[in-house]
């Protein structure tokens, strides 16, 4: 058995119903290969480095399984059609990567590039507070 | 000619050194330092590998982060795949 995992970054207005497809794909993907299905992550909204099909923000999605070592070729194939052809819109970009069966399936999640700068909610509230100690320095 | 090229060789000999002391650090592969260092360097991993690019976006040469060959080839093909998942910039201006 070989571990796999796959990242692909999917258009920022992906619908619930097409996660779920995405998921159900996987899971027949492994189950039809004899593979196992370990995991699927959502890990959100992200700000892209450089814009991808004009969107400058995506949804990354983590999907990890393992596939027999005599049906890799194969199954690596239906998966490259599928991202493709029927989920075409929906998928912007994908990787697929081995992963060492020994090692743990911790990871770190990235931080978002350029969230902190883009993201700046403006708040009346604290605003007001700057003022106030403003004010009580003066006096 | 003894003396002239003792007078000529002082100078530059002097010159050498410095720049010597300005390129010679105490460098070693962080990879090979430590086993954990070597576990977290994957693509995913968009902190450690932004270490190991310019501000323009380019990759470091083993030569400035002072890693050894088999891993500057290991970070440079993870810094490539975080570049094609949109995850790392490929040059700073894109727009």
């Amino acid at each position: 058995m070989l571990r796999y995992e796959s990242l692909i970054l999917a258009h920022p207005n992906i619908t619930s119903d097409d996660e779920l497809k995405l998921q159900e794909y996987f899971k027949q993907l492994a189950t039809n290969a004899k593979g196992e299905f370990i995991s699927f992550d959502k890990w959100g909204k992200y700000t892209l480095a450089f814009p991808v099909n004009k969107q400058d923000y995506g949804v990354y999605f983590l999907i990890r399984y393992e596939i027999p070592s005599s049906v890799v070729v194969s199954t690596l194939k239906d998966l490259d059609l599928f991202f493709k052809i029927k989920f075409n819109e929906v998928v912007m970009r994908y990787v697929n990567r081995r992963l060492d069966a020994n090692v743990s399936l911790e990871y770190q999640k990235p931080e978002p590039l350029g969230s902190m700068t883009r993201n700046v909610v403006y708040d009346e509230n604290k605003e007001d507070m700057a003022d106030d100690s403003d004010d009580n320095e003066r006096d | 000619m003894s003396r002239l090229k003792l007078k000529v060789s002082s100078r530059l000999l002097r010159k050498k050194k410095v720049r010597k002391k300005a390129f010679t650090g105490s460098k070693t592969c962080r990879f090979c330092a430590s086993r954990e260092q070597e576990r977290s360097l994957d693509y995913k991993n968009t902190n450690l590998l932004k270490g190991f690019i310019t501000e323009r976006g380019k990759i470091l040469p083993s030569r400035v982060s002072g890693n050894c060959s088999f891993h500057q080839r290991e970070l440079s093909r993870e810094i490539k795949v975080a570049r094609a998942i949109a995850l790392l910039p490929f040059c700073p201006l894109h727009r």
